[in-house]
């Protein structure tokens, strides 16, 4: 019996085929299963090889303009205009929450901002998987005493070790009402600047964030928390990449307000030079009271330590072992 | 020497059918230029939506194609948009798409429908500024042809069915 995850992966390959021309997906599908199973990004440029990546890395046969062009005009539903906003950013959301990735010849403001880009020359598709129900093995250390509420917390890890991913599941069981058993369903606020969170598509999460959960599309972070304070009024509020001392102070304002906050920044550990100001900030301010440290060892995610606002180690979570992350992926919505 | 009733129904079959072309021609000759306006009124409408409101193109095509209802005009923009709805289409496939399906309703010449497949090279493809440039510079191109269609109405269309008439009247004098 197949493993559920590779039957998944290869779901996410052939829920992109749609938008690509003919014979590169012809082609793509010709593939031995092994490479499409473990297929993770599709990058097509401009009279070179079509590259996949994966488990393994292979080049095939060259893509002309004409099939970029295909790719560009599908996947902005021929509606360049449109998505001017999305160009900028650089890259599109597509249904079932791929990224395509977009590099062309950007056009610029005369106050030097970038207008709009053109030429498109390379496109790179990520496909989306999310994972389910791993969030879970946080709840003792979140869940505060009798089930009053969630205890705001700070996600820490280096890139591609998962903390979006992370984030992700935390809204759906949060929202869902499903995070742990002491735990009403609570409306939980997502403000996401890169849409990558719920990675919305015309307004409709393509990841399952929760039946509680709203979602504020490419809002900047720290206008975007607090527009979901006042308008939503929610129990958590999720975001993604604080990062400077701005951020800091709005998610100092969500917790003065009563509400949770969850968030992740990067960082190699807690002692890291490059956010050790921004930590001493949201420890000084009592902001954060838990900071989960992720890492990724070979294939797999793992929750590597737990400390509380005092920075002392906090026991009590369910196994450090992130088996089951990767036998539980999969794509959540097929368009 | 009588006409037999053969002969008889043979002529009024021919004369019939020569009317008909006749009148199928100078129809065609008719209702050219008010399809081409409903195609400019269509295109002014895709011009709004895509430079003003951002519309994806699916939706400009629909609202294009309401401005436009109930004729072979309205019928094409809509065809065209509900190509576009499926994963993976695109403007170029489903206009020209359309195009050709609808032409002979919309009473198009082939240089008419030229003007539209133009277009549908770049439709969606660049910044608002540059659709709404392309598409002014196909209501131009259509406006002119309109007045062109216009002259040739008021020229042909009676003759085309006169002409039908007359033509089966010597077809039958020739056959007696």
């Amino acid at each position: 019996m197949p493993h559920p995850s590779i039957e998944c992966r290869d779901h996410a390959l052939r829920s992109v085929l749609p938008w690509l021309p003919q014979d590169i997906a012809d082609e793509l599908m010709r593939l031995p299963s092994a490479i499409r199973e473990g297929m993770e990004e599709i990058r097509l440029r401009a009279e070179r090889p079509l590259e996949v990546s994966g488990i393994e890395q292979m080049l095939l046969k060259k893509v002309t303009r004409a099939q970029i062009s295909h790719v560009v005009q599908a996947i902005t539903g021929s509606s360049l205009y449109a998505v001017e906003a999305e160009l900028r950013r650089g890259y599109i959301t597509l249904p079932g929450g791929h990224r395509v990735g977009l590099a062309g010849h950007v056009s610029q403001s005369a106050q030097a901002q970038i207008e709009t880009m053109t030429q498109i020359g390379s496109c790179n598709i990520r496909l989306a998987r999310a994972v389910l129900n791993f969030s879970r093995r946080l709840a003792p250390i979140l869940v505060k005493p009798q089930g009053s509420g969630i205890r705001s917390a700070l996600i820490v890890g280096p890139p591609r070790t998962g903390k979006t991913t992370l984030l992700r599941d935390l809204a759906r069981t949060i929202g869902s009402g499903s995070f742990d058993r002491r735990l009403p369903r609570l409306r939980v606020a997502i403000v996401d600047e890169r849409s990558e969170i719920a990675a919305c598509h015309e307004g409709v999460p393509q990841f399952d964030v929760g039946i509680s959960t709203d979602v504020l599309d490419a809002a900047p972070k720290i206008a975007g928390m607090s527009m979901m304070l006042r308008a939503m009024s929610p129990d958590v509020i999720i975001t993604d990449e604080i990062g400077d001392a701005g951020d800091a102070g709005a998610v100092a304002d969500v917790t003065r307000a009563g509400v949770s906050f969850i968030g992740s920044i990067h960082g190699g550990s807690l002692a890291d030079v490059r956010i050790r100001h921004l930590l001493a900030d949201l420890r000084a301010s009592g902001a954060v009271e838990r900071f989960i440290l992720i890492g990724r060892s070979g294939s797999e995610f793992a929750i590597q330590n737990v400390y509380d606002e005092t920075l002392r180690e906090v026991t009590g979570w369910a196994s450090p072992s992130s088996s089951g992350w990767e036998a539980q992926q999969y794509l959540l919505r097929q368009p | 020497m009588g006409i037999s009733i053969e002969q008889w129904v043979g002529s009024a079959a021919v004369l019939a059918a020569t009317t008909l072309i006749g009148q199928a021609l100078a129809n065609r000759i008719r209702d050219r230029p008010t399809n081409l306006r409903r195609l400019c009124s269509s295109l002014r409408v895709l011009q709004t939506e895509i430079g003003f409101r951002r519309a994806p193109l699916r939706d400009a095509l629909t609202r294009a194609a309401t401005a436009a209802r109930g004729t072979p005009v309205g019928q094409l923009f809509q065809d065209a948009a509900e190509t576009l709805t499926k994963p993976g289409s695109t403007a170029v496939d489903s206009l020209v798409a359309a195009v050709h399906k609808h032409r002979h309703a919309c009473s198009m010449e082939m240089e008419d429908a030229q003007v539209i497949l133009d277009l549908a090279q770049s439709l969606g493809a660049t910044g608002a500024s540059d659709q709404v440039a392309s598409l002014q510079a196909s209501i131009a191109m259509l406006e002119a042809r309109e007045r062109e269609a216009l002259a040739v109405r008021d020229r042909f269309a009676r003759v085309y069915r006169t002409l039908g008439i007359l033509a089966g009247v010597v077809v039958v004098i020739l056959l007696i």
